[in-house]
């Protein structure tokens, strides 16, 4: 049975009326009017264009939003019901386009999710909509030559970082998701670039989430009942920075990510499908492209990243421009803000932790020190994401190319969006042994688990 | 990898009989299958040939058809990825479309993504024969797979499907269990639980072999000259079929 949503706010009456069904919606979705369970505030952004947001930006920037806010109000199942049911309607000013690139959009959302998701678009009534059309004042900031994707972590840093080091003037754009942990790393990385690179770099923080604060606020899941994977979110950054670059004429969008994690393999079997993220996935930014090309937008999304490791970003990106203080303000955790403090045993800590390790870093503290005394977290999700990443840099050094062609068939997915698959597997590899020299070198306990190859 | 997640099996006294195998130093592979099998409930067992596990089974019945008339040079015109291999652009053109099938008709389900990477690895290997993957020239690759078509062989080609596909159902069935067993006496590195995989794995495609579909060739024949959605219809019961005939096999532990 699908679970229905409507982004009610901007349906014309006429469509209420010969839709009846909208109105009885599992969840209605509002980021405007009184009755809002949203917040989308693009201030920030269309402060710092030349002009107001087109009738098709602002489209995306709705069409954006109401994924994501759906994507976060229909929890999974587990196991097999992992895979989700959803129907979303939303209202947009540009139909005829919506329409036309409807089968795109859904395998882009499919790729990212792994549900059958469909989406259904109606003509936006003619309201006083004014998010994005307010009269933009003119920027203060440099010029940006590009736009890079920013979200607090250590790669999208390195991707900053990159672009200041060569010269660049990138406007980096930020998604607020009302985690506070992740809003400081963003709030503290930006201001560290902006240190040590000044008046080279403007920013925008756009404030995307759920927010049902108002005693009239339709309802929406409350925090506890809300789907923790967020897959949509990455829609929202690609969305946000094509937006940010189409308005003010700019052709390139970065958006840095390892190519461990953009090559998106399931570290084992049982992780299969969107149960591992693809958020960075060289085929979702190609369809992402795609639908800027149909929108008749020059800019392109990129990662320069795709063939390199986290640890060479640190080692060779970052160690070179930053102290390692300052490398460490970035936040990587999964469950920061539920914990305020990175964990130590999500698969994002645990590769982070490995690759400063593998740059030449210091240790960082941690909730948990999983890999020093991994038994002790026995039966835990977090000994099983250890045992499982140690999984699999154990496969990857243990086997040829062509089985792990076999062992890892979505490496074929990269072969559609331009990716060379022998290439992936040799960045994984040197990924795979970083991860067997820290674990050997600094964690006896864990390396324990590992047979000597 | 980033955020990623993995479920344990349900918290069944079935269930529970198959974890007790992870606890023994040596299990028999056929013996946790076996067990497995008796922990499914009905609508696992029914989602095992779910729409989209048909759909991959359709792709490569289709597509051995398609190279047979076409030739490969031409069925893959319109893949970009020109510098890959020819046996990994076949195979991921194949997951390409068998994706989109599935994407189109709304029938994606966990089940259907492991019969994607069945799908793959039915094509990597019959396609390659007896030489690798990565280095099989295009003109025998197109001999290979297009040759279950031309040979009148489409229920051999479903079989290896099946293989390939209890392969991948029964590595997830076991690797979703097995982390909360490695660092004990009986799987004490990630490599022994690797291994047990393998095993399991090795087990369910020689057990597949036994399935006979050769009673269906003539069909298969005629569906694959089909449009799309009268493949699958006509498909769903061979696929049911392949799939429990598959389980009974397997059940029997041997």
């Amino acid at each position: 049975m699908a679970v229905t949503v409507v982004q009610t706010e901007g349906l014309s009456p006429s469509v209420l009326a010969r839709h009846p069904e909208l109105a009885v919606a599992d969840w209605q979705l509002d980021w405007r009017s009184p009755r809002r369970n949203a917040v989308c505030t693009l201030a920030d952004l269309c402060s710092q264009q030349p002009g107001p947001l087109t009738d098709l930006a602002q489209d995306f920037v709705d069409v954006a939003t109401a994924t994501y806010l759906t994507d976060i109000s229909v929890p999974r199942g587990r196991n097999e019901q992992w895979v989700r049911e959803v129907e979303l309607v939303v209202a947009v000013r540009e139909l005829d386009f919506w329409e036309s690139v409807a089968d795109q959009f859904m395998r882009l959302i499919q790729l990212l999710t792994g549900d059958n998701f469909r989406v259904a678009f109606y003509p936006r009534a003619n309201d006083s909509d004014t998010a994005g059309s307010a009269p933009a004042t003119a920027p203060t900031d440099p010029a940006a030559d590009c736009v890079c994707l920013l979200s607090g972590g250590v790669d999208s840093l390195a991707g900053a970082v990159m672009l200041l080091r060569a010269g660049r003037q990138p406007h980096l754009v930020m998604h607020y998701s009302g985690n506070p942990t992740v809003r400081s790393a963003q709030d503290v990385t930006s201001k560290l670039l902006d240190t040590q690179w000044p008046d080279q770099s403007r920013f925008s923080g756009i404030h995307i989430a759920p927010d049902t604060r108002s005693p009239d606020a339709l309802p929406y899941p409350e925090p506890d009942m809300r789907e923790p994977s967020r897959r949509v979110r990455s829609l929202l950054y690609l969305v946000l920075g094509a937006v940010t670059a189409a308005s003010a004429g700019l052709e390139e969008v970065y958006m840095g990510e390892n190519g461990v994690l953009t090559a998106g393999l399931p570290l084992t079997i049982a992780r299969s499908g969107s149960l591992s993220t693809r958020s960075t996935h060289p085929q979702v930014i190609n369809q992402f492209n795609g639908l800027c090309g149909q929108a008749g937008w020059n800019c392109r999304v990129q990662n320069p990243f795709v063939y390199q490791t986290k640890g060479e970003l640190i080692r060779d990106i970052l160690r070179p421009a930053l102290s390692p203080l300052d490398i460490q303000k970035s936040v990587s955790c999964w469950m920061t803000g539920r914990a305020n403090r990175q964990c130590g045993g999500c698969i994002p800590c645990l590769l982070r932790r490995i690759g400063m390790l593998a740059a030449g870093l210091p240790d960082e503290a941690y909730m948990m020190d999983l890999l020093s005394n991994p038994l002790a977290h026995a039966g835990t999700d977090a000994f099983t994401n250890l045992v499982d990443l140690l999984n699999h840099a154990a496969t990857v050094l243990a086997h040829s190319d062509e089985e792990l062609i076999h062992q890892f068939p979505r490496l074929l997915d990269l072969t559609r969006a331009g990716v060379s698959v022998s290439e992936v597997i040799a960045t994984l590899r040197r990924h795979a042994t970083e991860v067997h020299q820290v674990i050997t070198t600094h964690f006896p306990a864990s390396a324990r688990l590992l047979e000597v190859l | 990898m980033g955020t990623s997640a993995s479920h344990r099996s349900p918290a069944t006294p079935e269930w529970d009989r198959v974890r007790e195998l992870y606890q023994e130093p040596h299990p028999a592979p056929g013996q946790i299958v076996s067990r497995i099998i008796a922990a499914l409930d009905p609508a696992t067992r029914h989602e095992l040939h779910d729409q989209a596990v048909v759909g991959c089974l359709d792709t490569l019945v289709w597509g051995s058809a398609a190279v047979a008339e076409q030739g490969l040079e031409e069925f893959l015109a319109g893949f970009p990825a020109i510098t890959e291999p020819p046996v990994v652009a076949l195979a991921a053109d194949l997951r390409d479309r068998a994706t989109n099938y599935i994407v189109a008709s709304g029938a994606a389900s966990r089940f259907g993504e492991l019969a994607v990477d069945a799908l793959s690895n039915t094509v990597l290997s019959v396609a390659a024969g007896e030489q690798g993957l990565l280095t099989v020239r295009a003109a025998q690759a197109e001999d290979n797979y297009a040759s279950f078509a031309r040979q009148g062989n489409l229920s051999q080609l479903g079989v290896h499907f099946f293989a390939h596909d209890f392969d991948r159902v029964f590595r997830y069935f076991v690797t979703r269990d097995l982390s909360d067993f490695i660092g004990t006496e009986a799987l004490p590195t990630v490599s022994a639980g690797s291994r047990l995989e393998d095993q399991v794995a090795r087990y369910c495609r020689s057990g597949a072999q036994q399935i006979d579909l050769s009673a269906y060739e003539d069909q298969l024949q005629q569906i694959v000259t089909l449009p799309i959605h009268d493949r699958i219809q006509r498909l769903q019961p061979l696929a049911a079929k392949g799939i429990i005939r598959g389980l009974e096999v397997l059940a029997g532990g041997a």
